[in-house]
């Protein structure tokens, strides 16, 4: 006869059947039962955090980079109205993650108990879905339920609010953990149409300038040896989206780099110019589309995405594949390889001049506009942060996982550090969370506790969750956090540079930062400061250093505060507008 | 921009309906009318309603209700494949007793019928279609102004559209 469990018990027990490793969460009366279940266990790790906000962030940082749903618990009222600046930044960028919530009594919701929130109604408009426990018993199958919705189809957060009477030590039930899960009305799709694949296939052979535009959701589907292998064969250009660096390497010729907004000019060129777009896992969000009235005039558009509803939101499909990239990628291939079979002679020959004069066309703009051009250390000036970020990809040798904060520092990083691999690059793409680079990037060290961990942020930026600074020390998180300080928010005075004739309204400190240095050091940490950019390599050197790999260092490194993110695209435009510099931009004006 | 019907099965569980609702509300999604009940299968309820909107949004709200994990199934009906009914309950007063048995008769030559008739007070019922239910209540309105200028509809109650497909 199976074991008789309280509720708390049941849900600890579940979430190890699970397969969780950590909790990253904070406790509170609503909460505590569930607390007491943790103490007498060891299978769990919890992860004590100091802000709910972190938490989530911690759990989404662990997801992204392992794949894995992350786990978070709070207690009801402002535990849960705390998490759901993470909650909805996961679900902004499709995280899995698991969001349990201590709620009042059953017998007191509805009467405005003290730290009732209504979680289930809160954060509604933010979740992939919610469930408010009835009774213990069902606690099991609802945890079974919340992690195959977290992280099947498109992935994201899901809530289960736990009334405090259902986990009360006192009343057992049977634990009986569901094989499978039973939801008639959640059938999330995985495969396509063939015939979808066909024309894809076939409008790739007849065009003569294709582009892969890739997303998220091709990291997500874990596509990218497939992807990498595709794209080699017939030389298409990749450009990737924020949240889709990675899925192609980044240092591969064929890689265009990022595209949009902040994208490089030979990717948002070729965008323009292609006749044909494979989007794989992509949304043609407004940040990559510009104006989608004058997107892409010539392209035949494929689009591949798992979530039907993405498909010709926002720019008309004409082949739609509504399926999983990596069965999109798989059944492609297998096109490709029957089309060699058959390849006339002299086939060979023409795809490939055709493809030289594509290229030709892309290498002119890469050399009209790298991102690299007129890039030069300057003894003596201050610190580009762009050369920053190059420096740092050096000392990391492109192997770091590197999370980031949101502002020109998150731009920059996009832009320089050369992304090879899947999940290496995490940030918020979605919902532009600032504070969630520090705790993000503990999630992914204690879900990679071998591998270096680097999280970019501005000092901006950084305050916002630099509590986590004292968690990180708790457990020994030897994170490296590369501040780009430019003693700004720098990325809403760029738009004010730009748009509002340099007034900087509230973007400027007024000289009252802290010294991070003596900051960081108050919470047990390394602190190294770095200004000049005679200074910047050997700083970055030690900071990577055999003495302090175990230990949590922060590099402040003072950079140009002046500098913009280019190129930027103009407001309004195609995506083959762009300011490329400066220069440009006061010539515009 | 035209009037679309959706029809919707759902999990008949706490919630659920408030998940649809709040997608319309936060995808800038109109709703003009709602009518929700259970089904012939008492686990699951229908909603049927009504919005505004041209063939892209159609699409786009139809794929955006179908990714709610409660919602079964989702369609858009249109014209000729379903019927689609909705009541309109209708009360008059501060009508003389001859006005009202005048009103009374023009309504249920209309097909309306009378659900009370008292000294101060008639109420009336129809069903048709939303287009018929609207002429009906424009035809009451125009006849309560032809019996005297003061006469007008007390208080309106209608269902919102249910509708059943065809085929
Ligand atoms: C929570 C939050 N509040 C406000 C913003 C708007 N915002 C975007 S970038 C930015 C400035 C960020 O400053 P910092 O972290 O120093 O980065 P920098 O741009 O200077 O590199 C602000 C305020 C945001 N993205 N997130
Ligand atoms: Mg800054």
């Amino acid at each position: 006869m199976a074991e008789e469990l309280s509720g708390g018990d049941l849900l600890i027990r579940s979430l190890q059947e699970e397969g969780v490793e950590y909790i990253f969460g904070y406790p509170g009366g609503a909460a505590l039962h569930i607390y007491d279940a943790i103490f007498r266990q060891q299978k769990i790790e919890h992860i004590l955090v100091r802000h709910e906000q972190a938490a989530t962030h911690m759990a989404d940082g662990y997801a992204r980079s392992t794949g894995r749903a992350g786990v978070v618990l709070v207690t009801s009222g402002p535990g849960a109205t705390n998490a759901i600046t993470g909650i909805a930044t996961a679900y902004m960028d499709s995280a899995p993650m698991v969001v349990i919530s201590g709620q009042v009594p059953s017998d007191l919701i509805g009467t405005d108990a003290f730290q009732e929130t209504d979680m289930v109604g809160v954060s509604r408009p933010v979740v992939k879905h919610s469930f408010i426990v009835k009774t213990a018993k069902e606690i099991p199958s609802i945890v079974r339920k919340a992690f195959h919705i977290a992280s099947t189809g498109r992935p994201g957060p899901v809530v289960i609010d736990i009334p405090k009477d259902t986990t009360d030590p006192n009343v057992k039930f049977q634990f009986d953990f569901p094989e499978e899960v039973k939801l008639r009305s959640y059938r999330p799709i995985f495969e396509g149409e063939d015939s979808a694949v066909d024309r894809a296939f076939k409008a790739l052979i007849c065009s003569t300038r294709p582009v892969l535009y890739v997303g998220g959701g091709a990291i997500t589907s874990g596509c990218s040896e497939l992807l990498t292998e595709f794209a080699s064969a017939l030389k298409i250009p990749v450009a990737a989206t924020l949240m889709g660096l990675g899925a192609f390497p980044c240092s591969h010729r064929q890689s265009l780099g990022m595209l949009g907004m902040h994208g490089t000019y030979e990717a948002n060129m070729a965008m323009h110019e292609a006749d044909l777009i494979i989007s794989l896992g992509a949304r043609f969000d407004d940040r990559v589309t510009n104006d989608p009235k004058k997107f892409c005039p010539d392209a035949t558009i494929v689009h591949v995405d798992i979530d039907e509803a993405s498909v010709s939101k926002i720019i008309e499909a004409d082949i739609a594949v509504m399926a999983d990239s990596s069965w999109f990628m798989k059944k492609i291939e297998t096109k490709r390889q029957e089309y060699l079979s058959q390849e006339q002679p002299g086939d060979r020959e023409k795809r490939e001049e055709l493809s030289e004069l594509w290229w030709s066309k892309i290498e002119a703009w890469r050399e009209q506009h790298g991102l690299d051009h007129n890039r030069k250390p300057e003894i003596g000036k201050p610190i580009s942060p762009q050369l920053a970020i190059q420096a740092l990809y050096r000392a990391t040798e492109g192997k770091a996982f590197v999370t980031s904060d949101v502002g020109q520092h998150q731009m920059f990083a996009a832009q320089y550090y050369k992304f090879d691999e899947p999940r290496q690059w995490i940030n918020s793409g979605g919902l532009g969370t600032m504070g969630f680079g520090l705790p993000a990037a503990m999630g992914v060290q204690m879900g990679h506790p071998e591998r270096t961990v680097v999280c970019v942020t501005g000092e901006g930026s950084f305050m916002m969750n630099m509590q986590e600074l004292s968690t990180c020390l708790q457990y020994g998180l030897p994170i490296k956090i590369i501040n780009l300080n430019n003693q700004a928010l720098g990325m809403v005075k760029q738009w004010q540079d730009m748009q509002y004739g340099g007034r900087h309204s509230q973007s400027t400190y007024s000289d009252s930062l802290p010294d991070f240095k003596t900051l960081v050091e108050a919470f047990g940490h390394i602190g190294i400061k770095i200004e000049g950019a005679e200074n910047l390599e050997s700083g970055l050197k030690e900071a990577f250093s055999e003495p302090l790999r175990n230990k949590l260092v922060f590099v402040d490194i003072w950079v140009d505060p002046d500098e913009h993110v280019y190129p930027m695209a103009v407001k309004g435009g195609a995506m083959n507008e762009m300011v490329l510099g400066k220069a440009q931009e006061e010539a515009s004006q | 921009m035209t009037r679309q019907l959706i029809s919707i099965l759902l999990e008949n569980e706490p919630g659920a309906l408030s998940r649809v609702v709040g997608l319309f509300a936060q995808r800038n999604y109109n709703i003009e009318t709602l009518c929700v009940a259970p089904t012939e299968d008492p686990t699951l309820s229908r909603i049927t309603l009504t919005t505004v909107a041209d063939g892209v949004r159609l699409k786009q709200i139809v794929r955006q209700v179908n990714k709610l994990i409660e919602v079964y199934s989702v369609k858009a009906l249109g014209g000729a494949n379903c019927l689609e009914r909705e009541l309109v309950i209708i009360s008059i007063s501060n009508a003389s007793s001859k006005q009202l048995d005048s009103v009374i008769d023009f309504a249920q030559s209309l097909n309306a019928s009378s659900l009370v008739k008292s000294e101060e007070l008639g109420i009336l019922q129809f069903v048709g279609s939303g287009e018929e239910v609207d002429h009906y209540i424009n035809c009451m309105n125009a006849k309560l102004v032809e019996l005297s200028p003061d006469l007008k509809i007390a208080e309106l109650v209608r269902s919102g559209v249910a509708a059943i497909e065809l085929n």
